[in-house]
């Protein structure tokens, strides 16, 4: 579905990331971690062609990044940003159908289908009794699962959603991981919270100052020796008793070497 | 919410625009009843009596083509202004602010002063002179990718009021009675509008709502930012300057026969959106209604305010625009 090998980018003549390598497969969902500064945001970006990578290959469903136009790559590959409020106030049901836009013609008008896509995509993220209200009257989970919808209109091969559970409470964060698990597209998610990314995805990449510190399974990258030094503490890691998935705890006041 | 019954409204707004320009040729020096407005219109100026060809001038070679003018240049620059502010992010862009009326009257002027006055020339001087006032606020504005509102807003008036000086400055010079070409260009006026205005403006006008119109969701996705309509398809750097042409375009080949009127563009977007709708379709065809609407009333209280006088449109937008600027300042706190 997608693979990265050796990806290396460098902007304003710094390196931001060095010799990425790893695939997404069908139904993955993969999470990407790492301090601030890591590369995290960068790497999305450059999945999506914001960014263009001095050395190395994105290729998607076989084909480099670079040769698809902004319209194909954007039926082929939906992002969810930290986005700010519109500049004026729209419905629920109008940022849903801005998804449509990667698929319409200059004056091509929205069918029955269509319709039935956001119909389809607010009731996945639990929209469907909201579509008339205004998106400066909702909370920030029901904003972020909007969000998610526009993009489940854009009807994607791949799912991008950078820090999708940031500034969150608790129960939104747990919500907007489940559904995007729950929506078995294949997903690729930067995430801040460690016990999070442990618990939704299938595997994760570590990354420290545009290094690639480990990708494969929670058990394999959640180590304490890969992520002392890369966070600069000691962890304790554990398999939670009811949960059956790895969980760690941070221990302040421990120094590390950084990988 | 109004905004549900946008059907209802928009058809009410067109009913008051066809109204408005019927009860706007009754109105003048010479004052005509509806039912002789109706008569010169239905026969088209053929077999009337003698006494009615005067009257059939003044509805067919003065009036009906300055009002239509009035409907083209209104609706114009609500659609420019529309377009300006989703474009640019920013809810106090409009034509005036960008700088665009500013650069056309320079482009138009310098044409008049060197060229013999023809309209297409001046409609082409005006467009180059729209387009360096662009590039002078792209200029000041680099680097701030259109985030600050306050620098964009500031750079086009700066940008409004060099080109402004200048204008001003070659016309003194070249001209002996400057002052009321001064005033045409500054304020803006109908009076030397015919049916050449109307042939030039009314295609323009409709290339520019169309063009606007298939851009629709593209607009829409600027609402957000520059990131997230990226990763919708669109071509954000080529949209912008697409549209800042079309506009251009069309703000030039206004100020080139009406002068420039200040503030349609920024106010009638704005009361469009709290009564019609959002997103572009709903604001780009609200505001060229409404915008068309709100010019003909305007230029009928210019005509009408003093008794065998006109006084310049732009006296009478820049007023109610003022205050309006104030308000949105107030609401949003800028």
């Amino acid at each position: 579905m997608l693979n990265v090998s050796a990806v290396s980018l460098r902007l304003d003549n710094k390196p931001i990331l060095q010799n990425i390598s790893f695939s997404l497969q069908s139904g993955e969902f993969i999470g990407i971690i790492g301090p601030n500064g890591a590369g995290k945001s960068s790497l999305l970006r450059l999945l999506c062609n914001q960014y263009i990578a001095d050395s190395g290959a994105v290729l998607l469903k076989n084909v480099p990044v670079q040769q698809y136009s902004a319209a194909k790559l954007a039926r082929t590959v939906a992002v969810v940003s930290q986005n700010s409020p519109p500049l004026f106030s729209l419905t629920v049901h109008q940022v849903a159908a801005m998804g449509l836009l990667p698929r319409k013609s200059w004056f091509e008008l929205n069918n029955s289908e269509d319709d039935e896509c956001i119909n389809q995509a607010l009731q996945k993220v639990g929209l469907e009794h909201k579509t008339t209200q205004q998106v400066d009257t909702l909370s920030g989970g029901e904003l972020q699962r909007l969000y998610i919808a526009r993009a489940l209109v854009q009807q994607p091969a791949i799912l991008l959603l950078d820090e999708p559970t940031n500034h969150l409470d608790v129960k939104f964060q747990h919500q907007i991981l489940q559904l995007v698990r729950d929506l078995g597209i294949p997903a690729l998610a930067c995430l801040h919270d460690l016990n999070l990314a442990a618990m939704y995805c299938d595997k994760l990449l570590l990354l420290d100052q545009g290094v690639q510190c480990a990708f494969g399974p929670a058990d394999q990258v959640l180590t304490e020796a890969l992520l002392q030094p890369v966070f600069g503490m000691s962890c304790h890691t554990y398999l939670h008793p009811q949960l059956q998935k790895l969980q760690l705890t941070f221990l302040p006041d421990v120094g590390g070497n950084r990988c | 919410m109004l905004r549900r019954h946008y059907g209802r409204m928009m058809a009410g707004a067109v009913f008051l625009l066809l109204v408005s320009m019927l009860l706007s040729l009754t109105f003048g020096s010479v004052k005509l009843s509806i039912s002789e407005v109706f008569y010169l219109l239905s026969n088209q100026g053929f077999n009337l009596p003698i006494n009615a060809e005067l009257l059939n001038t003044i509805v067919w070679q003065i009036r009906l083509p300055r009002i239509l003018t009035a409907v083209v240049v209104g609706a114009g620059l609500a659609i420019c202004g529309a377009i300006l502010q989703n474009a640019s992010r920013n809810p106090l862009a409009d034509p005036y602010l960008f700088g665009l009326m500013a650069g056309a009257g320079l482009g138009a002027t310098l044409v008049s002063v060197v060229l013999p006055p023809q309209m297409v020339s001046m409609a082409l001087g005006a467009f180059a002179g729209a387009l360096f006032a662009v590039a002078l606020v792209f200029a000041v504005c680099a680097g701030q990718r259109w985030r600050k509102v306050e620098i964009t807003l500031l750079a086009g008036v700066a940008v409004s009021f060099m080109l402004s000086a200048i204008s001003s400055f070659i016309l003194y010079f070249a001209e002996p009675f400057a002052a009321n070409r001064i005033m045409f260009w500054l304020m803006g006026s109908l009076s030397r509008t015919d049916w050449h205005s109307v042939a030039l403006l009314a295609p323009v006008t409709l290339i520019v709502l169309l063009l606007a119109l298939a851009l629709r969701r593209q607009l829409d996705a600027l609402l957000f930012s520059d990131e997230s309509a990226r990763t919708l398809g669109v071509n954000t750097l080529r949209l912008r300057l697409t549209l800042l042409l079309a506009t251009a375009l069309l703000t030039a080949c206004i100020v080139s026969q009406c002068g420039g009127i200040a503030f349609v563009g920024l106010m009638v977007p704005h009361i469009v959106r709290h009564f019609f709708g959002v997103t572009s379709v709903r604001l780009l065809l609200g505001s060229a209604v409404v915008g068309a609407l709100f010019m003909i009333w305007v230029d009928n209280l210019a005509r009408l305010i003093l008794p065998q006088q006109e006084i310049p449109l732009g006296v009478i937008t820049s007023l109610a625009g003022s205050v309006f600027f104030l308000l949105i300042m107030r609401r949003q706190r800028l």
